[in-house]
């Protein structure tokens, strides 16, 4: 993973994108992969079913090459793109596209106010939305899309705010050298 | 009595230079495709997602289907 964890850092909650924003993405490239099935389909069914189909196997066979290359490209954005919850920090990978990403990171202690927002029809029906996190650290507010169980997650944020509040400083000392 | 016209019916033998001279083509185009994409994808998850994904089957999964999809063009260049 690109994140690197502090030792003794526990993973408390992991969350992902819902599944219904990932199949809406992949719905137009099955809706293309269907094409050529109902074209072979079609032609079978018909009296004279066509004996050589050599030049629509062929670009049947490019379509399927660059749907299933785009399949992995929208599967590697929507897992690579994850929210994470330690006892210490939030933690948020923004994966845009292949080649852009965006690491947000702050510690608990310095969440301000969390937010959940559950807006449209199949948001309210799969349950799934956004947070926004307000922190004090330089990264102003996290914006953690489309993540399922909004309401559980914020109060899980609060919940581990509130203890790493409570918790006592870690502090550290050193000796200075000659003294 | 014409045939009906079918789409997928055999190449006419006009075609015949555009299946011995493009298609060849565009097979090697595809595969270079496939050698890139396969090429960046393969870097991204072992980059990034060492711990997330389970490398060995999400890559026997996509190579399956980039070679199923490339026999389909090889077999439809015969």
């Amino acid at each position: 993973m690109i994140v690197s964890f502090e030792t003794g850092e526990r993973i408390i909650l992991k969350a992902r994108r819902h599944w219904f924003v990932f199949v809406m993405q992949v719905l137009p490239l099955a809706f293309f992969a269907i094409l050529p099935i109902i074209l072979f389909a079609w032609d079978a069914l018909r009296e004279n079913p066509s004996s050589g189909a050599s030049l629509p196997l062929f670009f049947s066979g490019l379509l399927y090459l660059v749907l299933w290359i785009l399949f992995f490209i929208v599967w590697t954005n929507y897992y690579f793109d994850v929210f994470i919850l330690t006892d210490r920090r939030i933690i948020y990978i923004s994966q845009k596209s292949l080649f852009s990403r965006r690491i947000s990171s702050s510690r608990l202690d310095r969440v301000q106010d969390v937010s959940a927002e559950v807006s449209g029809m199949m948001p309210t029906f799969l349950n799934y939305g956004n947070i926004y996190v307000q922190t004090a650290a330089e990264e102003k507010e996290f914006a953690i899309h489309d993540i399922p169980n909004p309401d559980i997650v914020k109060d899980r944020i609060l919940a581990e705010h509130s203890a790493a509040a409570r918790a006592p400083a870690e502090v550290i000392i050193t000796e200075k050298k000659g003294e | 009595m014409q045939e009906p016209f079918s789409l997928l019916a055999p190449l006419p033998p006009a075609a015949s230079l555009f299946a011995f001279s493009i298609l060849p083509g565009v097979f090697l185009l595809a595969l270079a495709l496939a050698a890139v994409f396969s090429a960046v994808l393969a870097y991204h998850w072992v980059r990034y997602g060492k711990n997330i994904i389970n490398m060995k089957s999400v890559g026997t999964i996509y190579l399956a289907g980039v070679l199923f999809s490339l026999g389909m063009m090889f077999f439809g260049m015969q």
